[in-house]
């Protein structure tokens, strides 16, 4: 399953969570779990949860 | 649900009956999942509590008597997982592996059991029974999950046993189902997870090569499959006990088979999602909030860009209803009263003075910063799209055409931020991680029409266009962002050559605006413009106008026009004479000197007078070739000022180079496009 997560995210874009569970069949939470293994294998870089403090996170930092 | 306390004996071993060996059972499972409920509901106050040996983490051992027998209990340190990465994981399964217990309790937490059977996972490749305590049953009940307890059993092949600990359910049954494992009645036969398929066969040389060296008492195929994990333990273990050619071998095997880990790992949450699949029968319902509901639509394929176009369009129409009036009486208030003070005031002093302060300083710089009430606008809206979080949506739906230049949704916002004002978009592309998206994005944001250039296309085509004129806006703005993604596709193929990374788009909750966080968006943003006008404008502003009047007083014979007369040849092909050339020229110092310019070499002020002669000098094709070429043509001074800081030189010089010939040669195509339909 991780291999068709992998394969997923190469064919690049923006995709959602959920939307990823469910092409694989299976639960958000799963999918959450093998995204945080492959960020911490480095296959995947997660950017450091800069959205969720809105755009301004990312504005002026020189 | 049941309060009398079940039929075990807790107590010291020494008392029971029977000499035999007491029954060793393992007691894991991750952090917080109860084990210490378990732990002590079984063991009563027959526990002792010390150290691991050499280890700072806590060791509790208890004992219980059922059915006339005697088990120690050993609670393991929680785990989530056993690697080698940390001494809990590592005194985990080494007491497994050593200490050869007759039972391994998992106890897994149902409310999550994706993360919980991942432990299991890896217990089951262990040499131990197991059996698995399905507990927090009533949390996961209010989660409004259901669990069938016999399909994950049939699905694991082990026994499990639903479970609430804190309120002593499943506690009776557990310990039935620990004797039972005892005595191997049934014999247990797990399924076992196994690694990718693609990869089983180097798992096999592994094994032949490891086979009889494995130091007792590891199993020869955990080993194996912890050595193409790249465990530290296990690798260093069989560096010494391997025969030196053997571990030359092995590491040859490793060496060429870095991405075994993912191999292994994926074996794991394969099992994992087929369990899931199997017995969980309705899966925890996450918040359906307001965010979802809302992202339903707002990242449908469809209706998503259909309300990103409403949104779009709705910030153009605060921006340009709101700043436009705010605008003029700046400029007629400010900046033409400061103009006339200043001519009046310096004339009698020098009139050279006098024109260099009010019309290069104060009417050019001037000018710019009359900007300001439509770029604030324009920025606070945007900044409030960005806050509420909206702007991550507009991303995700902008991805696709993205994609057609090579870009990211990301690549979106800064684009987005060209409209008001180039300068911020060109900075602004510092959020994009990609260095080579990075360019890509700064290299476009400069073809994105920019209010300045708006404005000269708002004042111009009024004036020979007429009624035609909000046609001919749209027109111009739909051409540039054509050229845009064109330039992007184009571009983006040389610089990118395939290489394509994915991101993963985190969409946060929607939340009210935040006045302190969308007033600091604006006033860096805003800054930023200011800053590069004071500093680049007004040294150019000054020199162009210089141009303008030297050597003779008259623009007619200055150095200006000269250069006009010069590129005349050149301009023909567009249509365009030496005065919309020097229009054009003066423009790379703001984009709205083009007016100002076209009105001094004209010899007319600003006004409808300077429409009226413009209409009356210039057939609509040359107009047309014109708007478009100003549009296209290369940005501002303080764009390209933020453009080498930026890219550096040598993209900035690119950039130039391509906008320039982009410009030309499309407002060319324009205008013989026009003649030939007689305009």
């Amino acid at each position: 399953m991780m291999e068709r997560l992998v394969a997923m995210l190469r064919e690049g874009g923006a995709r959602r969570v959920d939307e990823l569970a469910r092409e694989l069949d299976t639960t958000p939470q799963l999918v959450e779990l093998m995204l945080d293994d492959l960020a911490r294998m480095g296959i995947v870089r997660r950017p450091d949860k800069g959205c969720s403090a809105g755009c301004a996170g990312c504005v002026g930092t020189r | 649900m049941t309060t009398e306390p079940p039929p075990i004996a807790p107590g010291p071993a020494a008392e029971r009956p029977g000499g035999a060996r007491p029954i060793l059972v393992a007691l894991a499972g991750q952090p917080n999942v109860g084990k210490s409920t378990v732990f002590n509901l079984l063991t009563g106050l027959d526990q002792h509590v010390g150290n691991w040996p050499g280890k700072t983490v806590e060791r509790k051992e208890g004992a219980f008597t059922f059915e006339g027998k005697t088990y120690r209990l050993v609670d393991l340190p929680g785990t989530y997982s056993l690697t080698a990465s940390s001494p809990e994981e590592v005194i985990a399964r080494e007491f497994i592996i050593r200490e050869r217990p007759d039972v391994v309790v998992a106890l897994v937490d149902a409310a999550i059991l994706e993360r919980s059977l991942y432990l299991v996972a890896e217990l089951v490749s262990l040499p131990a029974p197991v059996v698995v305590g399905l507990n927090m049953m009533d949390v996961a009940r209010q989660e409004g999950m259901e669990i069938e307890p016999d399909v994950l059993a049939a699905a694991l092949g082990l026994e499990v046993v639903p479970m609430t600990a804190s309120r002593h359910v499943g506690v009776q049954q557990l310990v039935e189902a620990i004797a039972r494992a005892a005595r191997g009645d049934p014999l247990p036969a797990p399924r076992r997870p196994e690694i990718r398929a693609d990869h089983r066969q180097v798992l096999t040389q592994i094994e032949e090569r490891i086979a009889g060296w494995v130091p007792q008492p590891y199993p020869q195929d955990w080993v194996a499959l912890k050595l193409l994990e790249g465990d530290e333990q296990v690798t260093l273990l069989m560096k010494e006990s391997l025969p030196a050619e053997r571990w030359e071998a092995v590491h040859q095997i490793l060496r060429h088979h870095e991405d075994a880990l993912l191999a292994v790992t994926s074996g794991r949450y394969e099992w994992i999602g087929r369990m899931i699949r199997a017995a969980v029968t309705r899966p925890r319902s996450g918040p359906i909030g307001l965010t979802e509901r809302i992202d339903h639509w707002a990242t449908h394929p469809l209706w998503g860009l259909v309300i990103l176009a409403g949104v779009l369009g709705l910030t153009f129409w605060l921006t340009y209803t709101v700043g436009t009036p705010l605008l003029n009486l700046l400029d007629v208030y400010g900046v033409q009263v400061l103009a006339e003070l200043a001519r009046a005031g310096l004339a009698p002093i020098s009139p050279w003075l006098a024109g260099l302060v009010a019309d290069g300083v104060i009417g050019g710089a001037g000018f710019i910063l009359t900007f300001l009430p439509i770029l604030v606008i324009f920025f606070a809206v945007m900044g409030v799209l960005e806050d509420v979080g909206y702007m991550a949506r507009a991303a995700f739906v902008m991805d696709g055409f993205m994609h057609l230049m090579g870009l990211h949704g990301k690549s979106f916002l800064p684009l987005f931020l060209g409209f008001g004002c180039n300068v911020p978009a060109v900075l602004g592309t510092r959020v994009i991680e990609s260095r080579r998206a990075r360019l890509l994005t700064a290299l476009l944001a400069p073809l994105v029409p920019c209010t300045a250039r708006m404005t000269v296309v708002a004042f111009l085509a009024p004036a020979f266009f007429g009624r035609a004129a909000t046609l001919v806006s749209w027109g111009t703005v739909l051409l540039s962002l054509a050229v845009l993604a064109a330039s992007g596709a184009l571009i983006g193929r040389a610089l990118f050559r395939g290489e394509r990374a994915a991101f993963i788009m985190e969409l946060p909750l929607y939340h009210l605006p935040n006045p302190r966080t969308i007033g600091l968006l604006v006033w860096q943003r805003t800054t930023e413009f200011v800053r590069k006008a004071g500093t680049v404008i007004l040294p150019v502003s000054v020199v162009i106008w210089a141009l303008s009047v030297l050597p003779g007083g008259s623009v007619e014979s200055s150095y200006l026009a000269a250069f006009g007369r010069w590129l005349e040849p050149l301009g023909r092909l567009m249509g365009l004479d030496w005065r919309l050339i020097v229009a054009l020229v003066s423009s790379f110092v703001a984009k709205e000197n083009a007016i100002a310019t076209l009105g001094v070499v004209l010899g007319a002020g600003e006004g409808s007078s300077l429409a009226q002669t413009l209409a009356s000098t210039y057939a609509p094709a040359s107009a047309l070739a014109f708007l478009v070429v100003q549009v296209l043509f290369i940005p501002c001074v303080a764009t390209v000022a933020a453009l080498r800081q930026e890219a550096g030189w040598r993209w900035m010089f690119f950039s130039l180079g391509f906008q320039l010939s982009v410009s030309l040669a499309v407002g060319a195509a324009v205008y013989w496009a026009a003649r030939a339909v007689g305009l």
